[in-house]
């Protein structure tokens, strides 16, 4: 990282001459420790940073190469130029290099890239001096008040006066997003997701959305683990949610045999909603069972192919697992309890036998997969709190009376049912009934037959009754004919 | 007639818990189907019935969640406390064991319902007096003094069976009448429909023709 103490010193060195028509510009490259980044000049920001220190901090008026009016765009005397540009640079940083002026730390740009100079102008930056509803900081800031937050900790280094500001300014964050980035940033060779941070100073988050952040560079989230309610970090390369639960552990993954070790770690006690959308998650590992409370988690647009440790969570309402690649849930119930959303949208689903029994469930989206046959929408028949159903994109959605036919499954519940994000219409509500009414007349009258497949063993008598009263006579025929027609 | 309106004003979600074997399946069943079923099969994760019953001349629709009480399923089961207004915890009288897990059960109620819960304590298999492992009395100070509501029951007869999901459905209503339980919190177990319990409307009106608005639906143990 770019920090200026005792053993990263500040160096320049003036590595090449750019040249335009009107103007000559100088490049120049600053080091601290292993950290560089580049900056340009021209002979008049020289005079006018040397103007400024000859008058401000005594330095002597000749060490500035003269100006040169005539002649100026002469190869030879540009690189002498460029030699005493530097020698002069370099002179002023030697004699400073204790107490680096604001004006010479301005030339060189350290507000950009060196972590004290960049956590002290965070400190009087207005999303640390103001409230604001939601604050967005990069991976680079974070880092600048972790170093701040780390250094103010030696009684030696002067950053106490910021640290309290910041530590003041974080306080009051209640929602927070992170930037990071695998991009060098701006004309450095720093890395923003290789560089460390901690959330020490944010004291009070309730939300946290992580942008393209490396987790793995979080070094302390143990404030956050005591206040988030709400964590978000889509896209973070994640490959296991331990890498984001116990980010900042030395031991991340825990198998059923150090539960108990597990157990003991500190929770993410408040926890409600997790998103882990679009990371490379594999499976779901037993480091969920830290977050207690949660009862949204959203795992879309991962590699799961099954849903496992998610018992461990008996506040679990919402599961949101689209875009995965599961081909098949076999008994979710015993995996998950009381679950009222679930979202298993754009997989590989060829059946929804698993689903059979979630007793709980009020939505299900389960468009987009391999569902064929209506036989599998009966497998959602005797869900009794169901009232949503999304089944849209399913070669099965495009057969004669698709609609009729699957809410014919639901019996005397299929007014309630909301397939597609459309009520049924009475039209549709009419046929069913109809439909209902013929196949219980059959059932009656071949009961002593061998078994003909019935689609809805479940059918209560009672509906033929009542059905059929509410029916509009004049569109009885029209119904009946079409019913028929469905056999 | 989209969405209803249903032929009830208010449903109690409940749930059964207690180990393995005490006749938990047993005693929905009989209450939601009049019937003993002699050889249950073993309840995988959590089985479910419902029944709409009458408190005070409202028709209430239970929604029963009966669970397994295997230890690995302990860990499923429990999501289902959450959003209970009754916990009908079950042993079995010929089987002390059972009664002795009691308190483990009843820790798990505590921690994971609301403080609004109804719990009502059930020692089945009553018809068994031969074989009796735990008396009435100490069952009955147990109950009085974690304040549970208590009978001893038959899933075989049906003895109290009746009475103990009515009884727990009587009490959440007075809870809601005289307004200790919330219905606007989450997690509350009850649901209020407000246009329900209105004979003749709407297409699931022909629920009501059964008798005392008893209504038995699918029950699946
Ligand atoms: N005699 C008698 N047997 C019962 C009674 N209730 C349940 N059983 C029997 O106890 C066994 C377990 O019942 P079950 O309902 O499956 O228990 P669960 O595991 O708690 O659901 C079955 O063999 C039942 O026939 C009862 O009230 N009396
Ligand atoms: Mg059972």
């Amino acid at each position: 990282m770019a920090l200026l103490d005792d053993e990263n010193r500040l160096t320049v060195e003036f590595t090449s001459v750019s040249t335009g028509a009107d103007f000559t510009e100088y490049n120049i490259i600053v080091h601290v420790g292993n950290v560089q980044w580049a900056v340009k000049h021209r002979y008049k920001d020289f005079q006018c940073l040397h103007q400024r220190l000859t008058t401000n901090h005594g330095i002597s008026k000749h060490l500035l190469p003269p100006k040169k009016i005539i002649g100026n765009k002469d190869p030879t005397f540009i690189e002498r130029r460029r030699i005493d540009l530097q020698a002069y640079l370099q002179g002023v940083v030697a004699l400073m290099q204790r107490a680096i002026a604001d004006e010479l730390a301005e030339f060189l740009l350290l507000p950009q890239y060196e972590m004290l100079y960049l956590g002290r102008s965070l400190a009087s930056d207005q999303r640390f001096t103001s409230h604001q509803k939601q604050t967005q900081l990069t991976v680079l800031e974070m880092h600048a008040v972790s170093t701040i937050e780390l250094c103010a900790s030696h009684p030696t280094s002067g950053g106490m006066h910021d640290m309290v500001q910041l530590a003041e300014g974080a306080a009051r964050m209640r929602s927070l997003t992170i930037t990071g980035s695998w991009h060098k940033w701006r004309e450095s060779n720093i890395i923003p997701n290789e560089l460390e941070f901690n959330f020490n100073l944010f004291k009070k988050l309730h939300m946290l959305h992580l942008q393209d952040c490396n987790v793995l560079k979080i070094t302390d989230a143990s404030s956050l683990r005591r206040s988030l309610v709400k964590l978000n970090a889509p896209g973070c390369g994640l490959q296991r949610i331990c890498d984001l639960l116990l980010c900042d552990a030395v031991h991340r993954y825990f198998s059923e045999e150090d539960m108990e070790v597990l157990q003991s770690l500190p929770q993410w006690a408040p926890l409600k909603d997790l998103n882990l959308s679009n990371n490379a998650i594999a499976s779901i590992d037993l480091s969920v069972s830290l977050c207690r409370k949660l009862e949204t988690i959203n795992l879309s647009g991962n590699k799961l192919s099954s849903l496992d440790y998610l018992t461990k969570l008996p506040y679990l309402i919402s599961v949101v697992a689209s875009n995965n690649s599961i081909v098949e849930l076999p008994d979710l119930h015993t995996k998950l309890g009381n679950l009222v959303h679930l979202d298993l949208s754009r997989n590989k689903m060829r059946s929804l036998i698993g689903l059979a029994c979630l007793y709980s469930l009020v939505s299900l989206d389960v468009s987009s997969n391999l569902i064929t046959d209506i036989k599998e929408v009966e497998h959602l028949s005797k869900l009794p709190c169901l009232e949503d159903v999304v089944l849209t994109g399913n070669p099965v959605a495009t057969i004669v009376d698709y609609r009729t036919k699957v809410l014919e499954c639901f019996g005397s519940r299929c007014s309630e049912i909301c397939l597609d994000l459309e009520r049924p219409t009475q039209r549709e509500l009419d046929k069913v009934a109809v439909l209902q009414a013929l196949r219980s007349a059959k059932e009656s009258n071949v009961s002593k037959l061998p078994v003909l497949s019935m689609t809805s063993p479940v059918l209560p008598l009672q509906v033929t009754a009542s059905s059929t009263v509410l029916m509009p006579v004049p569109d009885l025929a029209t119904a009946v004919e079409e019913a028929t027609k469905l056999e | 007639m989209s969405a209803g309106p249903y032929n009830y004003s208010y449903i109690f979600k409940y749930i059964i818990i207690g180990d393995m074997g005490v006749g938990k399946s047993c005693l929905l069943h009989q209450f939601t189907e009049k019937k003993f079923m002699a050889d249950c099969p073993h309840t995988i994760g959590v089985e479910f019935g419902t029944r709409i019953i009458e408190v005070a001349g409202q028709k209430i629709k239970l929604q029963i969640w009966d669970t397994a009480g295997q230890e690995r399923f302990r860990a499923v089961t429990r999501s289902y406390y959450r959003g209970a207004a009754g916990a009908l915890m079950v042993y079995d009288v010929t089987r002390r064991s059972t009664y002795n897990h009691l308190s483990s059960w009843l820790t798990d109620a505590r921690n994971l319902t609301n403080p609004n819960t109804v719990i009502f304590l059930i020692g089945n298999k009553g018809d068994l007096d031969a074989q009796r492992d735990v008396t009435y009395e100490e069952a009955q100070q147990f109950a009085e003094e974690n304040g549970l509501m208590f009978v001893e029951a038959s899933a075989k007869t049906g003895e109290n069976v009746e009475e103990a999901f009515l009884e727990t459905a009587k009490k959440i209503y007075q809870n809601i009448q005289d307004g200790s339980l919330d219905l606007n919190a989450a997690e509350s177990g009850v649901q209020h429909k407000p246009n329900g319990g209105q004979a003749g409307a709407g297409g699931r009106a022909t629920l009501n023709n059964s008798s005392a608005g008893q209504t038995r639906e699918n029950c699946s143990c």
